[in-house]
């Protein structure tokens, strides 16, 4: 018997424009522009039958609001969150409660960060008790990372093979931004230059450019229609306050989102265990460990041994960010959070290039977020609708 | 401020020159106020005790609304630490340490380790804040005791 509070929502469609560091001759209204005419070829769709969008880009400062003369002065619902997961439980809650039928959600980024002399703009936020000491995302993570290694003897190994393991899936996906530039060892993440400790280059995200987006519907009208479905069966969302606002104390931000992920895992009546494919954010390759056991895969402490011996590979029995997430797919403004979304789409739907496409996966868990950032979302995903 | 609503990367590169200033809130003013005075001042609420950082408009554990800024001893002990390789920004000379500081009265605060190199440095260790001035203002960082 279900609990699943979204009814089975469908995603229907799903896109990635071509990811890179910079996309000559592109914006990110040009990239929206190619993410919607992509997403309703796609779905068979006309913009008549979209009545409700969740569509934004941070460098125009495109808000959902303004979005929606894009697509004509009709009536809509139109969605509020900011990208991400947290935008697609909003848009499946509307639907579920009969707000709407079918809802786009788009995002794109291209143009912000031309200027390498400095850490990436939205990784560096200027806040009283943070900016002034030198700061930045990655540095707030370090110190997470490294309390834990503190407490548990976590060795660098460990983060090293999450991220060869995701820099490697990469090397496969042609829309990826590391498309092609090799396979990575744990030898070369732990060659490269030091950025703040315990990370280094390779163990830290990309910056991006691309556009992306999905379609999603009621369960009902995906089986009308000619489209690989897969359903929504679980969500949630921990929040602890503003990001890189104060000292990301392990103790309290250590485990957010696993009040999250226990919401999601009971309304779908899964357990960690039954996962098949795991879309966790990896803005760091410390976080997947964390998350393994914020989540309740495996107890706290862990998480190292956890990961090891190909557990986390594509045909480990845990494969995580089978795109190359954001360490080598994208990593572009608040773009790869929705992506999160999407590649779990594609695995489930069996529309991931060979040879990362999971074999037969059934349930995947997509997330947002991490210590750092001081807030976790989750969605949990099937290709079969948990309706009787 | 938040980075969403100016993004125009052009623009920001004259503000890498200077190492950025702390920008006192409403709320926030004693606490940098104290720093100028050379001393580490944070919230305590008078019913239940505990400390409230950063500055709350009433206490965040008994939701009360009895928050006095109280002086403090700024020792504690080093909570977590990075040495930064890549800096925030060209303005911050590397390598430096960034921190989380467990203050002895029982509230944390994101600091800079100065005066000392990372090697000699480990979890729990005990440290006592410096003032270093910047512009107008004085940064609040810690040394090892």
């Amino acid at each position: 018997m279900s609990n699943n509070p979204f009814q089975d929502v469908a995603i229907v469609a799903a896109y990635n424009t071509q990811q890179a560091r910079q996309l000559e001759n592109h914006d990110d209204l040009s990239l929206l522009t190619e993410v919607i005419q992509n997403l309703l070829q796609q779905s068979q769709l006309s913009s008549d039958d979209i009545d409700g969008i969740n569509i934004s880009s941070a460098v125009w400062n495109l808000k959902p609001r303004e979005a929606l003369s894009m697509l004509g002065g009709k009536n809509r619902w139109c969605g509020n969150e900011f990208m991400g997961i947290a935008a697609v439980i909003e848009a499946a809650s509307a639907i579920a409660v009969g707000q709407a039928e079918t809802i786009l959600i788009a995002c794109a980024q291209a143009g912000e960060y031309n200027h390498s002399g400095a850490t990436a703009p939205w990784t560096r936020p200027s806040h009283e008790f943070s900016e002034c000491f030198g700061l930045y995302t990655a540095a707030e993570f370090a110190l997470c990372a490294q309390r834990h290694m503190a407490i548990y003897g976590t060795p660098v190994s460990a983060l090293a093979e999450v991220a060869s393991t995701i820099r490697s899936n990469g090397h496969y996906h042609p829309q990826a931004q590391f498309y092609n530039k090799g396979l990575v060892t744990t030898e070369q993440v732990l060659a490269s230059r030091m950025i703040c400790s315990p990370f280094r280059l390779l163990d830290c995200c990309i910056t991006s450019e691309g556009g992306g987006g999905l379609i999603i519907t009621t369960a009902e009208r995906a089986r009308d229609m000619d489209a690989q479905a897969v359903y929504i069966v679980g969500a949630g969302t921990d929040r602890q306050g503003m990001s890189y606002t104060r000292a990301p104390v392990w103790d309290e931000c250590g485990n957010v989102g696993q009040r999250a992920a226990k919401r999601a895992f009971e309304q779908a009546q899964l357990q960690p265990k039954d996962i098949d494919v795991c879309e966790f954010y990896d803005p760091f390759s410390f976080e997947i460990i964390r998350q393994f056991e914020a989540f309740g895969f495996c107890q706290p402490g862990e998480g190292a041994d956890f990961i090891s011996d190909g557990r986390i590979a594509i045909d480990g029995e845990f494969p995580v960010a089978t795109n190359g997430g954001l360490l080598s797919f994208s990593h572009a403004g608040s773009l790869q959070m929705l992506q999160k979304v999407i590649v779990a789409y594609e695995q489930l739907s069996g529309k991931m290039p060979n040879p990362l496409q999971v074999d037969n996966p059934s349930t995947a868990m997509a997330t947002n977020g991490g210590s750092g950032a001081l807030f976790c979302d989750v969605m949990l995903l099937a290709n079969q609708s948990t309706a009787a | 401020m938040s980075t969403w609503n100016d993004n125009s990367g052009t623009t920001e590169k004259s503000t890498f020159n200077a190492l950025p200033q702390p920008r006192p809130s409403r709320l926030s003013a004693p606490h940098w106020d104290g720093c100028k005075e050379g001393q580490l001042v944070a919230q305590q609420c008078q019913t239940c005790l505990q400390y409230a950082f950063p500055p709350q408009p009433f206490c965040p554990h008994c939701i009360t609304d009895s928050l006095e800024w109280q002086i403090c001893s700024g020792k504690g002990r080093i909570y977590s630490f990075t040495e930064i390789h890549r800096g925030q920004t060209p303005a911050f000379e590397t390598p430096y340490i960034a921190a989380i500081i467990a203050l002895d009265e029982g509230w944390h605060m994101l600091s800079n380790i100065i005066a000392c190199s990372a090697e000699k440095l480990s979890i729990d260790q005990p440290v006592t804040v410096t003032f270093i001035k910047r512009g107008e203002s004085m940064i609040p960082c810690f040394t090892p005791l």
